[in-house]
């Protein structure tokens, strides 16, 4: 048994219960499914009934594909105006401390604590940004535009799902008895780096790396191999693109050394390991085994610092890491990306059985 | 079936301003591609940087309401749809547009809203290679251009090689076309091979129709 600080790091501003302070014991094993049933029933609990009606949803083909990397205020690419759920500056303290108590209940730590770097930053980017946002605009970044959404009824055998979620984050969790699904998600970044309690804080930071890295390690005939001869200025597969695949690109990992590939797994379970530690083995190992027929792309430089797209792309797996700069401003400071399975998105198997 | 839809209506304000955070002066237009023996469908999302927002507004808002009408949206996507080309082994091939969804001006001008297309081309792909050549140049000065091929979905059909320019106006496909195996594999073979031979010397003939 661990301790674990629901809150910790995060910059809640004004809510003293959410304040890093806060503890929540969590197994450190044990079944995310059953962790998420209690978090959610907690959560559930704490809400009267008007907030638990907007929080809650039937879980189906359309409800579960409302999600966005963009902020509140803009139609989203399914053509929603509004996320799922309840959001965090419509909780009160305890009601926010729940619903975060939730969210770590079916993540990783590591997970948990890169969601949480992730709404920081948006949080920093509300700050910077609102003093000079013109009256008129309706986008709203921040902490407070954060949803948690459940999406059918919380079982431990019977599917059912989370979503959290707000501008640059999408966790869509997927769980059916022992089994959970992460994808698709999207995680994004802008600011890429910030400083937070005196504490430099990079939200995408060990992707970045561990993806120049692998780069780096690749002899210049694997590297012409991994090297996309065009520019990419964006998600090719992001929100609202659910059930394509695109013809693969790169160097696959068939060709790599041990040591490569070992490296390539280390880039591609930064995006896996969001989930349950469980759950997040066995979808490594899944992926392993497929490993050989994976496909690694890369565009822009391969200095650790400039910018530059990356794709690992596999039969059960799709990541792409996109900078948003442009053609004027390149910059590494605002990242999108995102993380699929082209045969099990919204864990589309475990709801069909 | 010919759908052309306008998604959300909204007013003109003054007083707008570059959002933080987003695009500014490109016009993101990202395309994907998919192939299949009979039909080439082109998806085109185009979204308009605060900055190029008036003035991609302003060719959709033709009468200057601040509103999109049925008819303005359909309008600006035939436009888009003569700026683009599409051609199977040289053959240029005629697009007919199937969606135009427009957001509001309110969601453009925060360089937010995606203006989304839909087109497809009648081919006829006969077993063989064929090299499906597709290019968009609309806005090409203050556009931004991904185009990637979906992978098809039948395994008789399959993508051999593709190149872009830099940047990504457009994409040359090499396109292998196998003949059709369902479930009767062993009774379509045979004939699929007799059939081969007997019309070997047209085998690689295409084309939109």
């Amino acid at each position: 048994m661990s301790a674990f600080k629901v809150g910790a790091g995060l910059m809640f501003l004004g809510i003293s219960a959410l304040a890093p302070t806060t503890d929540q014991r969590l197994p450190a094993e044990g079944g995310a499914t059953v962790k998420g049933v209690a978090a959610a029933t907690a959560f559930l609990n704490t809400l009267d009934p008007s907030r638990r009606a907007k929080a809650t949803l039937p879980l189906n083909k359309t409800t579960r594909t409302v999600w966005s990397n963009l902020p509140t205020g803009v139609t989203m690419q399914v053509g929603a105006t509004e996320r799922n759920g309840l959001k965090l500056g419509d909780m009160t303290p305890s009601q926010q401390q729940a619903a975060l108590a939730l969210v770590a209940a079916v993540l990783s730590r590591a997970g948990y604590q890169k969601v949480l770097n992730i709404v920081n930053a948006d949080q920093r980017l509300e700050e910077t940004t609102a003093p000079t946002r013109p009256a008129s605009s309706r986008t709203r970044f921040g902490r407070a535009e954060f949803y948690l959404a459940v999406l059918g009824t919380p079982s431990a055998t019977d599917p059912w799902m989370l979503q959290f979620g707000g501008h640059h984050l999408a966790i869509n969790v997927t769980l059916a008895g022992r089994e959970s699904v992460l994808t698709p998600t999207h995680t994004g970044a802008q600011p890429a780096a910030f400083s937070l309690n005196g504490e430099t804080i990079r939200p995408l930071g060990r992707e970045n790396d561990k993806a120049f890295g692998l780069m780096n390690a690749l002899d210049a005939a694997q590297q012409k191999q991994a090297l996309l001869d065009y520019q990419v200025r964006n998600l090719v597969l992001g929100p609202g693109e659910d059930g394509k695949v695109i013809q693969p690109e790169g160097i696959r990992a068939s060709g790599l050394s041990a040591r490569q590939r070992a490296m390539l797994i280390d880039v591609i379970r930064e995006w896996v390991t969001i989930l349950d530690d469980e759950a997040a083995a066995a979808k490594m190992k899944e992926i392993e085994a497929n490993l050989g027929d994976t496909y690694f792309a890369w565009a822009g430089s391969t200095t650790n610092g400039k910018e530059a797209y990356f794709r690992v792309q596999g039969p059960t797996l799709l990541i792409e890491y996109a900078p948003q700069g442009t053609n004027s401003a390149p910059t590494t400071d605002h990242i999108h990306t995102i993380y699929r399975d082209p045969t099990n998105d919204y864990g589309s198997t475990l709801v069909s059985r | 079936m010919r759908r052309i839809c306008v998604l959300a209506l909204g007013l003109l304000l003054p007083g707008s301003a570059p959002a933080e955070a987003h695009r500014l002066d490109e016009y993101l237009q990202a395309t994907r591609l998919g192939i299949s023996r009979d039909r080439v469908v082109v998806e085109l999302d185009l979204t308009p940087g605060v900055l190029v927002a008036a003035q991609v507004f302003a060719m959709i808002d033709r009468d200057g309401d601040a509103r999109v009408s049925p008819v303005e949206i359909e309008g600006y996507a035939r436009r888009v749809l003569r700026d683009l080309s599409l051609s199977v082994d040289d053959r240029p091939c005629a697009l007919t547009l199937t969606r135009a969804e427009s957001p509001s001006w309110d969601e453009i001008r925060e360089g937010e809203g995606t203006i989304h297309l839909e087109a497809f081309a009648d081919t006829a792909l006969a077993r063989g290679v064929h090299r499906i050549r597709y290019a968009n140049m609309h806005e090409s000065t203050s556009g931004v251009f991904l185009v990637n091929a979906l992978k098809p979905s039948t395994r008789a059909i399959a993508i051999r090689s593709q190149r872009r320019d830099v940047q990504q106006h457009g994409i040359d496909l090499d396109v292998d076309v196998a003949t059709s195996l369902g479930t009767a594999t062993w009774f379509v073979i045979p004939v699929a091979a007799l059939a081969a031979l007997l019309i070997r010397r047209r085998r690689t003939t295409v084309s939109c129709r």
